[in-house]
């Protein structure tokens, strides 16, 4: 069975948006090392709609010849959307009905990892559906007090299992949860 | 004058950066334990330790009344786990100063080891505290006081133990984005625990400078 894991840029108090702002200058080699390591790991990106087409309008812009564009550009993308008629960059696929019945199929197939990145919303109803099976959160260390955030107010009480986390010489700490399927009273 | 101790800030936090879920009722951050990690300490065993390293404790009026209200029989109460008899007896022994400006003498009992300060002088009165020779100025709970001291450059280091629980709704811990940076000093993890500990020193946000830097 294949590992669905959502990989998270969050900040200390849990928001996610406009990661570009706020995460990148904490990036280093020991964090590139990692992300190759679960490039390397993952066949497959499964995205939800606002963040593939974030994605799309970046990425195939950008020039080859690094891992980590030739890995986006390449690798197999799948889009969780009711509304998007057709997923143009390359290797992409929609996602239309039946996604919880879909994904569950999906991680049958042989195949090395699932990954997400952003796609809050998309994470959540995986979460819910007890779909996803790691989320690994990048917790950087900053402030932002506005923003989208990973988990919305007046969202469910989950609890999860630490699994296992990673502390970088930037500030920036991994920590990788499993559901634990025990909701809140 | 040079510093010589440190105000220390020690707080759990959800997952999703809550200080305390709905309702005010700050247990949602810890009710998993019963069943994810049923005898996690490692919140109550830190505790312990700040406070051990600690001889002042800073609280604001709602976190000194609720601790008041909970702390000062559990060191005798033979039901009560040995880590919590441990908490009380150094509550207890701890000098505690309140910012508040409406808690009268009368109304610290038992815990008489309190000092009151005013809400108008307190800037004052913290930043003459940490300039004393001493052990650390520790903040438990207290939340709406330290953000306050946060923003106004008088915390050294933020303590964190985030649970592994979303809360989904309550009061952030946050309150606004301060006007200092982090830079992260310590993570600890503990064995049968879903805790993670992050421990940053903050740092004002003009000298921050390049967060890859040594600043």
């Amino acid at each position: 069975m294949r590992k669905l894991a959502a990989v998270e840029l969050v900040s200390l108090d849990g928001a996610m948006e406009s990661p570009e702002e706020w995460a990148f200058s904490y990036s280093n080699d020991e964090m590139e090392a990692a992300n190759a390591k679960g490039m390397a790991a993952s066949d497959a990106m499964l995205l939800g709609r606002v963040t593939y087409e974030q994605m799309a309008a970046f990425w195939p812009g950008q020039p080859g010849g690094t891992p980590m564009v030739d890995y986006i550009n390449s690798v197999q993308k799948l889009v969780v959307s009711t509304t998007l008629e057709e997923a143009a960059w390359n290797n992409s696929a929609l996602i239309k009905d039946d996604v919880p019945k879909q994904i569950a199929e999906l991680k049958r197939q042989p195949g090395k990892d699932i990954t997400i990145i952003g796609s809050a919303v998309l994470v959540r109803s995986l979460l819910k559906a007890g779909l996803l099976d790691e989320l690994r959160l990048m917790v950087h260390p900053v402030v932002l007090s506005g923003g989208k955030r990973l988990f919305e107010d007046g969202g469910e009480q989950e609890s999860l299992k630490l699994v296992s986390s990673e502390t970088f010489a930037t500030g920036v700490v991994s920590l990788a949860y499993r559901p634990s399927g025990e909701k809140g009273s | 004058m040079e510093e010589t101790r440190k105000l220390i800030v020690c707080n759990a936090m959800s997952l999703d950066g809550y200080y305390e879920g709905p309702g005010k009722n700050v247990m949602d951050l810890f009710d998993y334990r019963r069943v994810a990690y049923p005898t996690d300490e490692s919140f109550d065993a830190y505790n312990a330790e700040r406070l051990r390293a600690a001889d002042t404790l800073l609280l604001g009026r709602t976190s000194y009344d609720g601790f008041k209200s909970f702390w000062p029989s559990v060191a005798d109460d033979p039901d009560a786990r040995p880590i919590e008899r441990k908490i009380s007896r150094l509550n207890n022994a701890i000098e505690k100063v309140v910012v508040s400006n409406g808690l009268t003498r009368e109304e610290t009992e038992p815990w008489r080891n309190t000092r009151i300060i005013g809400r108008a002088d307190a800037h004052e009165r913290i930043a003459e505290l940490k300039r004393q020779a001493g052990k650390d100025i520790l903040v438990f709970g207290s939340r709406t006081l330290w953000g306050n001291l946060l923003a106004n450059d008088l915390v050294d280091e933020l303590h964190l133990m985030v649970g592994p629980v979303v809360v989904g709704a309550g009061t952030p811990v946050f309150d606004g984005r301060p006007p200092t940076s982090l830079r992260l000093l310590e993570t600890r993890t503990w064995d049968g625990s879903g805790n993670v500990l992050v421990r940053y020193e903050v740092r004002r946000q003009e000298t921050a400078g390049n967060p890859k830097g040594e600043g």
